[in-house]
């Protein structure tokens, strides 16, 4: 049985009179410690899947398991228990707050869990030592999106998801980001789940899925993933 | 404004319903609040003035000592300008309750034309002896009761009614009597407790005691308008009646001489039928006298007669004595008797011893001669009987027979002869004998002879004592009857004598009575005749009458209803005016924070080319719609609602209803344009800020403001002490400036409000109870009835006897303060100062205040207030009601708070006029533990006193005063609560608003929806708290601001805020807050997590 698996996923959105098929027949699987890449194009519904996966969304139909538990049968109480103990979440935005220092912004995190991470440690992990008590707005974007790790990988979660972790980024910047999330996944087997239209990413994956019109198109695996540094786009 | 802009500005609003209403909703209530409470007064005087139209409330009131006719009424009516003239009698007398006695009710005539009574319930009087009662006494219930006048009403009051009771028949309201307030009757306690309407005929007076009049005059009650157009009539009015009143004084004095005349002619008869019935009685008098004189001579002379019968009668020891002389010689006469008698039987045995057998012999002798004798008839009978047949039988041949008789003849008579023989020797013998005894009788003759000398002497001796004891037998029945004789008299006497007694007691009770009753007559007569010389006496002292033109001012409800609507207006004035600023204030958060928001869409219709102007046009319209439906609904309402909350706390004071509704267009209007000036200034302002920037700028999100270590970090002793939690809470207040600010104004602006509607309550509260509790001591003012000496004071005081404790004899009286600037009344009080604090605590915040020496004064605080700020050591003008003035320089300022005061010592008044005027007042307490009620009714009797005030009626009336007021107070305390409601709203909503990322965020990191609430309302509550204490300190300066510009004259409020006030702001601004968090809570709950994070704004 794979570390994460989705089945027959189905979302509808009913606006008004509307239904909009999000997601349909969307199955796929994810292996424990894999770096998995979901591409697709805008409004293809990998954000529907990525938000499925992270609890923050019920889905219509189908079945989503992580690790044996069926979270498409959580309440929504289990699924923010489910958001608090075993998902890290890395935004385009951050979505620091921007209230508190980079620490802080991991402490946060940090402290409604079980078992976290020390927040020192993984700040020094992700590079920002020296800028720990700085507050985002003192942060370039690149920073705040490894501070933004820091607190996924803080909770120490089964799964970190990221959603175009690098949209908002510079080319550099996101490639540094990317070598931070692909590090971590090497370094601490972290199941990593990046979402991204930039197919140019596809190749630092273990494994694939494409995504197009909300149905899941291809589902390959990379038997040798390149490291960041020698991906382009 | 174009028809995109207007369809853009309906989404708006649809899709931020919730802040639009908030806009409305605020705006509502400060333009409702600020009309309606302005509109109180207006609408309040409005239906007063309709009320005072339709029951043609009088403009001037006549009154004249001696009473108005039907001639002056005629006469008034002739005057230019009056256009209802109607003359009333009025008069109080005492009555009983079940519970009280002598409470005073005031008995008017039902009038036809002025002053219009409005039957409440039941019927008009159709009998003289039928009243219309006061609803503050009765109710329908009590129709078909009688009042009764009390025993106790002098014969005065009892002569102006025509009857001793009246029967309720209906309950009547009257334009005189709008509130509680009676009035004051110089009977009994002096409190008026209500008032009956009777029918003319129900009095038996026959003069007037009021005329009313309705005059031509312009404006509205109160106005200086009305009041001058009743202004220029006094003068006329006054001259009239002093007119008027010299011609009722004429007829007076004429009506009174005449009835003195007769009274003195009754007078005069009077005298007449007693000095007859005196003389009548004195010669009834002297008649008794004699008789009794003679009567007891009568009776004297018997008794004499008696006492000389009684001495005449002598002693029956006389008789006694006699008794035992005749006794004692009757003694020695039985020893003579029993002598003879000893005597007589020695010669008796001497006799026969010396007769011997003679006296037997001569006895036998004779016997037997005498029966001899006997034998010898018998045979001679025998004889002539035999000689008798012998002859016969001789004749008859009977030859026989004739010798048998012969022979018997024969023998008888031999037997004759034998017994002659037998005599003769018998006869001899005898002789013998006779010889011997003869010379026996001659031996014994001598001693025969002396013992019937002894005995003859005897028997006189006997007789002789017989006749004496006849003779005192005699005597003595003599004296026996002569006794009973005696006794017979004397019980004759006696009863002769008691029956005399009698007569003379009944006689003589009948003269008491007599006389009794003349000396009634003529105590009476020497009454009727001091009555006389007092009538006379008083017609020649009679003044001319007394005259007063009154105007309305004298009415106290008239007088009430302008202070007590003062006092709405005052309150009305200032406070919504922080409402205004405080919904002023919201709606500028609000649009800020709006077009904050829409920052990127103002950036891309600016970038589209669309001109500031129409870009600014659609958050014109947004506030501007909000703002101007917000006054049009707010005004609408308020001006209804406002008046009519407060109206029905008046309500519970003035019996009129029915209140009518004015607008104030120009204030409406205002209120309208200020508000929209406020709010569309506001969102130019907004606007005009972000449209000056680039539209590249404007559509770049505006950068998150930056995090920020607070002061609270450099104290790392308490930093490191707080949880995480905590030190986010901390961070995330201090982070934003703008929003500190806003909910401390905001939040502390509805505490204040509520504090200071609260504090309002306390204050007004407060005024009564430290007045009466704290400021005035006594239990009663007294109002004599002349001024008393040292001597007449303490004869006073002992009249009252345990009905008083301390008493204080004062001069009281309004007298007119001028402070320079302004002139006010106050009381005078002119009193010796050492004695004054047992009644009246005089202080001045908290310090008593020194008793003023020779030209100075005190005056209370508020007086100096309204004096134009007269403070110690400026100089003051009093003028008292006589016209006399004293120039006081003030020495000290007290605490007061219901009317005015001003205390002058004696000392000065001497040295200004060269007088100390009459004390007539005095304040006095009931002895400790006394019931000042029962003490009251008793002190009502006690002679000098005319009135007496008790401080608890005065406390309870300004109490129910006061209690109108407070309906003001719950209108503002409600819109505080409303306001402080929609203001946490509001806040919150922009609050949370503003940062639904973080929530999101927070939300996405697992927080649990309780902790995410938490997490946004421990700032909240936070921000509230201080908001609330700061809103405190807000709210004390703000109430004492209102308080301030509260300016009535009788009272005086002094700021207080009660420690429970405090508590209770507080409370009420936390409850808001927790309801307002309690709904907020749902949105936090339904915030898009994913829809939040995805945007960048």
């Amino acid at each position: 049985m794979a570390y994460v698996e989705f089945e027959n996923v189905k979302k509808t959105y009913q606006m008004g009179e509307v239904s909009i098929e999000a997601l349909r027949d969307a199955t796929f699987e994810i292996e424990k410690g894999e770096i998995c890449v979901i591409v697709g194009e805008s409004g293809a519904g990998k954000t529907t899947l990525l938000n499925i996966l992270g609890g923050m969304d019920s889905l219509t139909s189908g079945r989503v398991v992580l690790d044996g538990e069926e979270i498409s049968s959580y309440t929504p109480r289990q699924l923010t228990t489910y958001r608090r103990y075993d998902v890290g979440f890395v935004f385009q935005f951050y979505n620091l707050v921007q209230n508190l220092t980079a620490i802080e912004n991991v402490e946060l995190a940090a402290q409604i869990c079980h078992d976290p991470m020390d927040a020192a440690e993984v700040i020094e992990l992700v590079g920002l030592k020296d800028r720990a008590n700085n507050f985002p707005a003192q942060l370039s974007g690149g920073e705040q999106q490894r501070v933004a790790i820091a607190r996924a990988l803080a909770k120490n979660p089964k799964l970190m998801l990221c959603d175009e972790p690098t949209g908002a980024l510079d080319y550099n910047t996101g490639k540094a980001v990317l070598q931070l999330l692909q590090d971590c996944s090497r370094k601490n087997g972290m199941t990593v789940v990046i979402i991204t239209h930039n197919h140019a990413l596809t190749a630092m994956a273990d494994r694939v899925v494409s995504v197009k019109s909300g149905v899941v198109t291809d589902v390959s695996i990379n038997k040798e993933p390149v490291p960041i540094e020698n991906i382009e786009w | 404004m174009n028809a995109s802009t207007v369809k853009l500005t309906i989404r708006e609003i649809k899709s931020s319903l919730g802040r639009y209403l908030a806009i409305f909703a605020i705006i509502a209530l400060g333009a409702g609040l600020f009309v309606g409470l302005r509109l109180c007064r207006p609408d309040f005087l409005e239906t007063y003035d309709q009320y005072v139209h339709e029951t043609n409330f009088y403009d001037i009131r006549l009154v004249s000592t001696l009473g108005l006719t039907d001639d002056d009424l005629a006469a008034v009516k002739q005057l230019d300008g009056v256009k209802k003239a109607e003359a009333v009698v009025g008069a109080d007398f005492l009555f009983n309750t079940d519970s009280e006695d002598n409470l005073i009710m005031m008995a008017q005539s039902i009038p036809d034309e002025v002053n219009l009574i409005d039957l409440k319930c039941g019927r008009m009087p159709e009998k003289a002896n039928e009243c219309l009662a006061d609803p503050a006494m009765y109710s329908e219930d009590d129709i078909g009761k009688t009042i009764k006048l009390s025993n106790d009403n002098s014969d005065q009051t009892f002569d102006t009614f025509a009857y001793d009771e009246y029967t309720i028949v209906g309950i009547t309201e009257t334009v005189l009597y709008i509130n509680l307030e009676r009035g004051s009757s110089t009977l009994g306690n002096g409190s008026v407790k209500g008032y009956i309407y009777i029918p003319k005929d129900g009095f038996s007076t026959d003069y007037y005691t009021d005329i009313y009049l309705c005059l031509d005059t312009q404006g509205y009650v109160y106005s200086d308008e009305y009041e001058k157009s009743v202004e220029q009539y006094v003068p006329m009015l006054e001259e009239f009646m002093q007119q008027r009143a010299e011609i009722r004084f004429d007829s007076v004095i004429d009506g009174a001489m005449s009835q003195l005349d007769d009274a003195k002619k009754q007078y005069e008869e009077g005298k007449a039928q007693y000095d007859a019935a005196k003389a009548e009685y004195d010669s009834g008098y002297a008649e008794f006298t004699e008789k009794k004189k003679a009567t007891n001579a009568e009776l004297e002379q018997a008794r004499q007669q008696i006492e000389n019968a009684e001495s005449a009668l002598g002693d029956s020891s006389v008789i006694d004595q006699k008794q035992a002389e005749l006794n004692a010689a009757k003694a020695e006469l039985d020893k003579g008797k029993a002598e003879y008698e000893s005597g007589l039987r020695q010669f008796e045995v001497k006799e026969r011893l010396a007769y011997g057998t003679v006296n037997q012999q001569i006895e036998y002798y004779e016997n037997r001669i005498a029966d001899k004798q006997a034998q010898i008839e018998t045979l001679n009978a025998e004889l002539i009987d035999l000689n008798a047949q012998l002859e016969e039988a001789n004749a008859n041949g009977e030859t026989l027979k004739a010798r048998s008789l012969e022979r018997r003849i024969r023998t008888t008579q031999a037997r004759i002869d034998s017994a002659n023989n037998d005599i003769a020797g018998y006869n001899e013998r005898l002789e013998v004998h006779r010889q011997k005894k003869a010379e026996v009788d001659a031996e014994l003759e001598p001693y025969r002879q002396q013992l019937a000398d002894a005995k003859q002497q005897l028997d006189a001796g006997y007789a002789q004592i017989a006749a004496g004891q006849a003779e005192l037998d005699k005597a003595r029945k003599m004296v026996k009857d002569g006794g009973a004789q005696l006794e017979q008299a004397k019980k004759q006497y006696e009863a002769g004598k008691a029956e005399a007694e009698k007569g003379f007691a009944e006689a003589e009770k009948q003269l008491a009575e007599g006389k009794a009753q003349l000396d009634a007559a003529k105590a009476e007569l020497d009454k009727g005749h001091e009555e006389l010389v007092n009538a006379e006496k008083q017609i020649k002292n009679m003044n001319n009458a007394d005259t007063y033109v009154l105007d309305r001012d004298t009415n106290a409800g008239y007088v009430c209803f302008e202070s007590d609507t003062s006092v709405v207006q005052s309150v009305a004035a200032v406070f919504p005016v922080f409402f205004f600023l405080v919904a002023a204030l919201v709606c500028l958060t609000t649009m800020t924070r709006m077009i904050d928001d829409q920052r990127t869409q103002i950036g891309i219709m600016k970038a589209l080319g669309y001109s500031s102007g129409a870009i600014m046009g659609k958050y014109m319209l947004y506030s501007g719609s909000a703002t101007l439906f917000g006054c049009v609904f707010g005004i609408g309402v308020g001006s209804f609602a406002f008046p009519a909350i407060v109206w029905f706390g008046y309500g519970l004071i003035y019996n009129f209803s029915g209140l009518l509704f004015t607008m104030d267009w120009v204030l409406a209007g205002g209120i309208t344009a200020a508000n929209l000036a406020v709010t569309l200034l506001v969102t130019w302002y907004c606007c005009a800020k972000e449209l000056k920037c680039a539209p590249a700028e404007l559509i770049r999100p505006k950068a998150p403001e930056a995090g920020k270590r607070i002061l609270l970090e450099r104290i790392p002793d308490v930093w490191n002490e707080m949880s995480f939690m905590q030190k986010v809470s901390a961070r995330n207040i201090m982070r934003y400036k703008k929003r500190i600010f806003m909910m401390l104004l905001g939040i502390g602006g509805c505490t204040a409000l509520v504090l200071t509607a609260l504090g309002l309550n306390d204050t007004i509260q407060n005024v009564v109870q430290r007045q009466y509790d704290d400021v005035v001591l006594y239990d009663y003012e007294l109002s004599l009835a002349y001024n008393m000496t040292e001597q007449e004071q303490e004869i006073f005081r002992e009249d009252a006897g345990d009905n008083i404790g301390n008493v204080l004899f004062l001069y009281r009286g309004l007298a007119e303060i001028d402070g320079g600037s302004a002139v006010k009344t106050a009381t005078l009080s002119i009193t010796d100062g050492k004695r004054l604090w047992n009644f009246m605590q005089l202080e001045y915040d908290g310090e008593q205040v020194e008793y003023p020496g020779l030209n100075e004064a005190i005056i209370n605080y508020n007086l100096a207030r309204q004096l134009g700020g007269v403070e110690v050591g400026d100089t003051i003008t009093v003028t008292t009601s006589d016209k006399e003035e004293l120039t006081v320089k003030v020495s000290g300022l007290f605490d007061n708070y219901v009317d005015s005061y001003i205390f002058v010592s004696p000392d000065t008044c001497q040295e200004q006029w060269g007088h100390v005027p009459e004390y007539k007042s005095a304040l006095a307490n009931a002895p400790d533990g006394a019931d000042v009620n029962e003490c009251e009714r008793e002190l009502a009797k006690v002679d000098g006193i005319r009135a007496v005030t008790l401080s608890v009626d005065t406390k309870a009336r300004m109490s129910s005063m006061m209690d109108g007021l407070l309906f003001v107070v719950a209108a503002i305390i409600l819109c505080a609560g409303l306001l402080a409601f929609i203001v946490l709203y509001n806040l919150t909503n922009i609050n949370i608003s503003e940062r639904i990322r973080e929530i999101a965020t927070i939300k996405v990191l697992g927080f649990y929806p309780a902790e995410a609430a938490n997490y946004v309302f421990r700032e909240n509550l936070i921000l509230t708290g201080a908001g609330a204490v700061f809103g405190l300190a807000l709210g004390v300066a703000l109430h004492a601001f209102v308080m301030n510009a509260i300016k009535v004259d009788m009272m005086y409020f002094k700021p207080y805020i009660s420690f429970v006030s405090f508590a209770a702001s507080i409370a009420i601004t936390f409850i808001f807050a927790l309801i307002v968090n309690a709904i907020m809570r749902r949105r936090i709950d339904n915030i898009d997590m994913a829809g939040a994070l995805k945007s960048i704004e």
